[in-house]
């Protein structure tokens, strides 16, 4: 169903628009969930909340899916990936200052803990959470600084200053010290 | 190590968040899950707009009825001048905030509060920070817990809508559980703090025991006409927490975290 159909479709309940809805909307979960769950998982730093953070923002999505536009769809849904995911950072931010015991680092499941992936995954946890989020859409998720400013509601301006400022501690970040990237970051001139 | 801005960095910083995601294979799309979420969440979202149009169809009706009662035979009486508009008057019902204070006092020589906020459509101002403006149109609500120590609004550096969270409609179960130590510096870790619970349902109020014995209570305050809860204590500078115990409405023990410092 073309876009426009969606939003001229009346907002009460109607089956075979729903019908549509939900076909659309599974085909776009179907596609996109490994490529979100990766960038939710460089955003968190964790699997769990990774997939958890995914899910509860695709169903925030969800209510909404008829009016979005097919060829936006991939941004609103990132950006409601990183608005989600602000949410819960502010939520939880003390209590992980206060439970250093608590996993800021994946665990099994995700790669091998110790080694130089876990080191830039402690990095990336101790930026600030906009400027890991414009290292993870800018440099993961391969996005223009134009499409990063819309994504986060910032200016262009403030994309670049954030990512030079996050490049800065990165590069002086002593997990990377400690775990010299031989492919990345790390990787001494 | 010590890395230079240069053009190698983007490349460099991409092939190391390459590898920071090699080997992580997410579980296969739970599509049929988020979906029974979506429409249930979904559904929530269209029964708490028909309330809202019979609220509004009631209240239109309330203000008729007394209108029509004024027809008669009797002299005209001039009609009550317009009061003039605030910003309150103009926003529509549903844009503003329906509040309760959750607690205020004073602490080291300065004041402290706490107000529970609860917006039942997403102000076009918060919409920005939250889902596209799309989600504004559609009602989506916003709960936020104002804290103030020293009239400074905690985390205002993050905007009017720091402390504010989304939720669906007045009665969001997702909403509720979680607990926080908030202050003006360190991140909540020194100074005058405020410890502010948004319990689940069944909690009456909570108290934080402090290292020197002290025992301080807060009682949960509900926002009127929702299910959004708090209580809040607030932390003398220098003193840690020893525990945090939560009491149902006899006074029964519900929780306690020895956690929290």
């Amino acid at each position: 169903m073309h876009s426009s159909d969606r939003r001229a479709a009346a907002d009460g309940p109607d089956p075979d628009t729903d019908a549509d809805q939900d076909a659309e909307f599974s085909l776009f979960v179907a596609a996109r969930w490994r490529a979100l769950t990766h960038t939710a998982y460089l955003l968190t730093g964790d699997f769990h909340e990774a997939e958890d953070l995914v899910q509860s923002t695709l169903v925030k999505v969800f209510p909404h899916w008829r009016r979005v536009r097919p060829e936006t769809a991939e941004q609103y849904v990132r950006r409601a990936l990183v608005n989600t995911n602000r949410s819960r950072y502010r939520r939880r931010r003390v209590v992980h200052l206060l439970l250093p015991s608590l996993p800021d680092t994946p665990a099994t499941r995700g790669p091998a803990a110790g080694d130089d992936r876990d080191a830039l995954l402690r990095a990336l946890a101790d930026l600030p959470e906009r400027q890991r989020a414009v290292v993870v859409l800018r440099y993961w998720d391969d996005l223009a600084a134009e499409e990063v400013a819309a994504t986060l509601g910032c200016s262009v301006g403030t994309v670049k200053s954030q990512a030079s400022r996050a490049l800065a501690k990165l590069r002086a970040h002593p997990a990377l010290a400690d775990h010299p990237l031989p492919s990345g970051l790390g990787d001494p001139r | 190590m010590n890395l230079d801005l240069d053009p190698d960095d983007e490349p460099r910083l991409r092939a190391a968040l390459a590898r920071a995601v090699d080997g992580y294979v997410p579980p296969p799309a739970p599509v049929d899950r988020v979906l029974a979420a979506g429409r249930a969440r979904k559904a929530r979202r269209r029964r708490a707009a028909v309330l809202a149009a019979a609220a509004c169809v009631l209240a239109v009706a309330g203000l008729t009825v007394p209108l029509a009662g004024r027809g008669g035979d009797g002299p005209a009486r001039p009609l009550p001048s317009p009061a003039v508009p605030t910003p309150e008057h103009v926003r529509p019902p549903a844009e503003r905030p329906v509040t309760v204070s959750a607690g205020h006092g004073a602490l080291d020589g300065t004041t402290w509060s706490v107000t529970v906020e609860y917006y039942p459509q997403l102000p076009p101002s918060a919409a920005a920070d939250f889902l596209s403006g799309a989600s504004a149109a559609a009602g989506t609500s916003l709960i936020c817990r104002r804290m103030f120590i020293g009239h400074v609004q905690i985390d205002h550096q993050a905007g009017l809508w720091a402390g504010c969270t989304e939720v669906d409609g007045a009665r969001d179960p997702r909403d509720g559980g979680d607990e926080g130590l908030w202050g003006l510096h360190d991140k909540g870790t020194s100074g005058t703090r405020l410890f502010v619970a948004d319990p689940g349902p069944g909690i009456a109020s909570g108290t934080v025991t402090l290292d020197d014995g002290t025992a301080l209570t807060g009682q949960t305050v509900t926002a009127p006409g929702t299910t959004y809860r708090c209580w809040v204590v607030a932390i003398p500078d220098g003193r840690t927490i020893v525990s945090v115990d939560q009491y149902d409405a006899r006074h029964h023990l519900v929780s306690r975290e020895t956690e929290w410092r």
